[in-house]
Parts: C-alpha cells; structure tokens; sequence
C-alpha cells in the first residue's frame, strides 16, 4: 500500500536548515514513507501527545513529523532533532 | 496551565531525576532486595509525575490553540517556540544521564550468580525509569512541533500531494537547488 505525502512549507524550510547529510536522508525516508510506510527503518510512530500526528526516522537524530489528513493522506509538517530510545539501546 | 508554567514543569521533571540520588540510596541499601524498593519507589514517582504532566500539556496546548484564533498566532507561537527550546535542552540532559546509567558494571560486586541476576535486573529496571522519562520529554517536543505547525500561517506556495517518492524525490531536491 502507497501513501500521498505533501510537504508543507514549513517542512520545505526545515529541509533547508539541515546539513546536505541529514537532508538527503530526510527526502530518502519520506520518498520510503510513500512507496512503503510500513517499512521498519522508519520506525513509524504516532505522537502520543497530539492526536492525528506521527513521525518517521530519518537518521538516528532526525525524525519527520507527519499530520495525518485521511487514511492514506499525509502532510510532512516539520523535521524534529531527536529521537526516541528503544529497547535495544543497551543492548549494543 | 499555561505554557510558561509548562515550561517551568519541564525543567523541574529534570531536576526530578537529579536531585533523587540514586547512589547515596543505593549505597544506603545494603542488601540487592532494598535495591528493588529503591527503583520500585522511582518508577512510580515517575510514571506520577509523567500522567500529571501529559494532562498539563494536553490543557495547555488546546488552550494555547483556542486562544490563537481570537488573539492571533504571533504571541502563541513566540511561547510555544519557548517551550520547544526548554524542553530540548532538558532531552539532551537526560540523555546524558541515561547513557550514564547505562555505563554501571556489577561484573566486579562480590554477589553470588543469582542475586547479580537480580541486581542487573533492578539496574535495568532503573535505566527503564530515565528511558521512559526521555521519551516522554521526546513525545513532548514532537507534540509542540505538532501544535506549532497547527499555529503556522498556511503556505504562500502551496507544494503538490506526492503519490510516488521518486516524483516527491525530484521536487524537494530543486527546491534545496
């Protein structure tokens, strides 16, 4: 299954401010999100806090923030610097 | 709650988990058992203190959406952007202190087999409570970015609705030039 994703302004001014490294990572995982949202690098998670967002891993600093429209309906709404810590963190 | 009283929670659920001395009490405690008490008594200070604070923050950010609309975003976003730099300082703190607890070693404690077991668990158990509480202030960050961009004035340059990552690909790359 295929999701539309479009990316807002503020997700475009985001894009900018990341270094070349983080933003070819940003537009990789999103270009995934769309052709495979389940994928498990992207660590789909939603935003517990705020109900209707998720968010996606870029790199294991970056995360992108995504506001659910309709099912299969996404805005990339910004690019956040932190990510969760999983189990296997001290496992390594 | 509004968010600078939000703001001032952050920081104090930081010096929470600095000011509780995990080694002094783990020193006080003399057996692996009184160890478990210790980590049973933190992990639902915290689990407390984190149900208190997501109410907090789910009143103040409806609250700060509902009044942008009468008074403007200008004033809601300053205070929100507040709040996103406090709270990111406090992740990268915590951070700090969870891969401090993730270096303890009870390789060299004198314990038989089973009670090292027990202890590694009590410790693992304890790494869990600072996991869960930088996670928590994760969530929370996203949470806000999540509200600010509710707050944002919609696009000038509506981008169009990309149904294939090569397409999507293509149009992000020109737009960074």
């Amino acid at each position: 299954m295929k999701v539309a994703v479009t990316p807002t302004g503020a997700f475009r001014r985001d894009l900018k401010r990341l270094s070349n490294e983080d933003a070819d990572a940003t537009i990789r995982a999103l270009s995934l999100f769309i052709e495979q949202p389940t994928a498990t690098k992207l660590n789909f998670e939603l935003v517990k806090h705020r109900r209707g967002f998720h968010s996606i891993r870029a790199t294991y600093s970056t995360r992108i923030l995504l506001r659910k429209k309709s099912g299969i309906e996404y805005d990339a709404v910004a690019v956040g610097n932190h990510d969760y810590v999983y189990g296997s963190y001290f496992k390594k | 709650m509004g968010l600078p009283a939000l703001k001032e929670q952050f920081e104090l659920g930081v010096q929470k988990l600095a000011k509780r001395d995990w080694e002094t009490e783990f020193g006080q405690a003399d057996t692996v058992e009184a160890y478990a008490i210790v980590i049973d008594q933190g992990v639902m200070e915290f689990a407390a203190w984190r149900r208190d604070i997501a109410v907090q923050l789910n009143e103040a950010l409806t609250s700060t959406l509902m009044e942008s609309k009468n008074a403007g975003p200008a004033e809601a976003l300053q205070a929100i952007d507040g709040v996103i730099v406090t709270v990111e300082s406090c992740i990268v703190s915590l951070r700090a202190g969870v891969d401090e607890f993730g270096a303890v070693d009870t390789s060299d404690f004198l314990l038989s087999t089973q009670k090292r077991r027990y202890l590694n668990k009590q410790i693992k158990r304890g790494r869990q409570v600072g996991i869960d509480l930088y996670n928590f202030y994760v969530d929370a960050y996203y949470a806000l970015l999540a509200t600010r961009s509710e707050l944002e004035e919609p696009d000038d340059e509506e981008a169009p609705g990309f149904t294939s990552g090569a397409a999507l690909e293509q149009y992000l790359r020109s737009e960074l030039g």
